[in-house]
């Protein structure tokens, strides 16, 4: 990099505020262009403006610098927390100390003033206070569920059980139908070992298969029922899920209150590797107060969000239901029998959710200590070798990263997330020709991923072959006309 | 999340013992990141030092008088709030030890190492005019870019290194190089003629 030449540019940036103009943008409409809330019309007058305004384009990465902070939130040290609060406390203490002094004082006197000179009627009162318990306690039963249930559609969940060859019950677990096809969800779990699987409608009708979708790495089991008219369970859109939602864990269906266990979302993980979308790979919910619950999670409208699929208390993931469609696009099933020699364990799902919680926190060491102890327990956990890629990405480790998404390709070719993962990781070291093939691979596994046809397009303009990049421009801008608009750019200059 | 913010200041002025631990989770996390990026000078304990008086501005009247109504607001506020904070703090370090350089904070915008000091016999423009001049003309170069790309071109110029831009914009880090470089050749061309 020729300093000298930044040095005079940077020198520009010094005396930033007197550039201002009374045209510049002000903060919210920066902000909203930023998470692309404006509306068309203003955001093409944003857009008017940024193009010719050096000052406001600072602006514009101040506050998406601000905001990727706010998304990325680092672990604040227990002691700093506590010396904040201590500030606070001194604040309040002032006006707090006399009052609660004479508050209680004031309480104690009244009470033995009362308990003196009227004991008769504190002798009844205290009586009749352990009456009332009494009688809450023996005939009174408690409510558990503080929010009101929501309303679910029972006919669409599904008992499967899980056989051996010879009609031998081995296990059961809860399926849920996702759409009117027949395509039915369930944790992979319970089915390992199986030799076929039985599903039974709540209407009494039975359905047996032997080839599933699977993904080891979310504990989510796929099945189709050959059936098109089947009751389905309206799907909640991930985009509209927010921290801090109630949500209902569905134990048995078939309980109205009983059936169902409140909890709330306490996190959204993104993808993993060098996905940059905001797209949701898992759904973390606040500890669940009692024993460690499975099952299919509702909003407060009955809509399917996915399935919890941990099971260490602590951690409780859940993975989106929208995977589910995604592995039966993927490819054929498979017959369950592959699965009996299957490795998977959840205690290696266990290590593999720790390893997300320790790449979240950034500390890399750590997530990668977690990651290799879920892949020796189970070498076929695809988002594992991922994850670990991931983790050399941000380490800089560009030889490491790309051998973990080759260890992907060697279980399954057709990993739209390793072929994308590796596209990027070979277009960073400027091996152009080799990223277009696999990113051309990942955009056949996945067609619908913009990423992906954004990259794939920024590779052939790497290589001068503008007109392909073109070609994919009219997919990309009716998938997202941001980055469409940005390849029609690049092509045409 | 700070979507909310006004609610969340509303609760915290109105419950100082138990109703600020959101929002001064939320900021604390903020201005940690802050302080890594624009302050890396500073070791870890000055940096909890000058989040406990950014904590204490905001405690002392800061959210009172915070007059903005939405998130972006309140983020631009936090962020004077924590710069300001971290420069006193230099400053008085700086007065302490007589040591340090304000001006080391500074990043040297390449990914690897510091840029070796070596006397420009063009130091470029130094007078306002100049300066101005130099301003428009890559104001009139950036026109002809799309908007990420300018972005980039002036995260770049301002010290950012690719791995952060690449994050902050979530773009892959050989389009950020790619593109920088773009930008960079066509303004070469520009100011040579």
């Amino acid at each position: 990099m020729n300093t000298s030449f930044e040095k005079k540019l940077k020198n520009v940036l010094q005396d930033m505020d007197s550039m201002k103009t009374p045209d510049c943008l002000d903060t919210n409409t920066i902000g909203f262009y930023a998470e692309s809330k404006l509306s068309q019309e203003d955001k093409e007058k944003a857009e008017k403006h940024l193009q010719s305004c050096l000052y406001c384009l600072k602006q514009l990465n101040d506050m998406q610098e601000l905001l990727y902070y706010q998304e990325h939130k680092v672990t604040i040290p227990s002691k700093l927390i506590e010396k904040i609060r201590g500030l606070r406390l001194k604040q309040g203490e002032k006006v707090q100390k006399e009052s609660v002094a004479e508050i209680l004082i004031s309480k104690v006197k009244n009470f033995l003033f009362c308990l003196g000179s009227q004991w008769k009627y504190s002798a009844v009162g205290i009586a009749s206070a352990c009456i009332a318990v009494l009688v809450s306690i023996l005939i009174m039963k408690p409510e558990t569920n503080l929010s009101p249930v929501p309303q679910i559609d029972t006919n669409s969940f599904v008992n499967i059980k899980a056989l051996s060859h010879d009609g031998k019950l081995l296990n059961e677990a809860q399926g849920v139908v996702v759409n009117a096809k027949g395509l039915v969800a369930s944790n992979l779990e319970p089915l390992v070992g199986a030799s076929y699987l039985q599903i039974t409608l709540r209407d009494g009708r039975i359905y047996q298969t032997k080839n599933i979708w699977k993904a080891e790495d979310k504990n989510l089991a796929v099945m189709k029922i050959d059936n098109d008219s089947l009751p389905s369970i309206p799907i909640a859109d991930i985009n509209q899920i927010n921290i801090g939602q109630n949500v209902f864990v569905v134990t048995d269906s078939s309980k109205a209150k009983k059936g169902f266990k409140e909890s709330l979302i306490s996190d959204l993980k993104p993808m993993p590797g060098r996905h940059k979308d905001s797209a949701t790979q898992y759904i973390q919910l606040a500890t669940l107060t009692t024993s460690i619950t499975k099952g299919a999670l509702v909003d407060g409208q009955g809509k399917l969000i996915g399935f919890l699929m941990t099971e260490e208390k602590n951690i409780n993931m859940v993975a989106p239901i929208a995977d589910a469609e995604r592995l039966a696009k993927q490819g054929k099933a498979i017959p369950l029998s592959e699965l009996k020699h299957s490795k998977f364990s959840v205690e290696a799902l266990n290590f593999y959710m720790k390893g997300i919680l320790a790449r979240d926190a950034q500390q890399w060491d750590k997530a990668m200590e977690f990651y290799k102890k879920a892949l020796k327990l189970n070498p076929n956990l695809e988002g594992a070798y991922i994850e670990l890629g991931y983790v050399y990405y941000r380490l800089h480790k560009y030889d490491l990263e790309a051998q973990e998404y080759e260890d992907v390709l060697k279980i399954n070719p057709k990993n739209p997330d390793a072929l994308y993962g590796l596209g990027t990781n070979l277009e960073t070291r400027g091996l152009f020709k080799e990223a277009i093939e696999k990113l051309e691979k990942a955009v056949a596994c996945d067609p619908d991923d913009a990423e992906t046809l954004y990259e794939l397009g920024l590779a052939y303009l790497s290589v001068g072959q503008k007109a392909k990049a073109m070609a994919l421009y009219p997919k990309l801008n009716a998938l997202d006309p941001g980055c469409g608009e940005i390849l029609r750019r690049l092509s045409k200059g | 999340m700070l979507d909310n913010v006004i609610e969340m200041i509303k609760h915290c002025l109105s419950n100082l013992e138990t109703g600020c631990d959101a929002l001064y989770k939320e900021c604390a996390s903020l201005c940690i990141n802050i302080l890594n990026k624009h302050f890396p000078i500073l070791s870890l304990d000055d940096k909890d030092d000058v989040v406990q008086n950014a904590s204490l501005k905001l405690l002392k009247g800061g959210l009172k008088n915070f007059q903005g109504t939405t998130k972006y607001e309140f983020l631009a506020y936090l962020n004077r709030i924590v710069r300001n904070e971290a420069h006193t703090y230099l400053e008085y370090l700086k007065k302490k030890k007589n040591i340090i350089s304000i001006d080391q904070e500074k990043d040297c915008g390449d990914d690897q190492l510091p840029p070796i000091e070596i006397i420009d016999p063009d130091p470029g423009p130094d007078n306002p005019l100049q300066l101005k001049e130099l301003w428009r003309l890559i104001e009139s170069v950036l026109k002809d870019f799309p908007i990420k790309t300018s972005q980039i071109f002036v995260m770049k110029i301002d010290g950012y290194k690719d791995r952060e831009i690449s994050d902050i914009l979530g773009i892959p880090m050989g389009t950020v190089a790619k593109q920088y470089h773009q930008v960079r050749q066509r303004l070469q061309q520009e100011i040579t003629g």
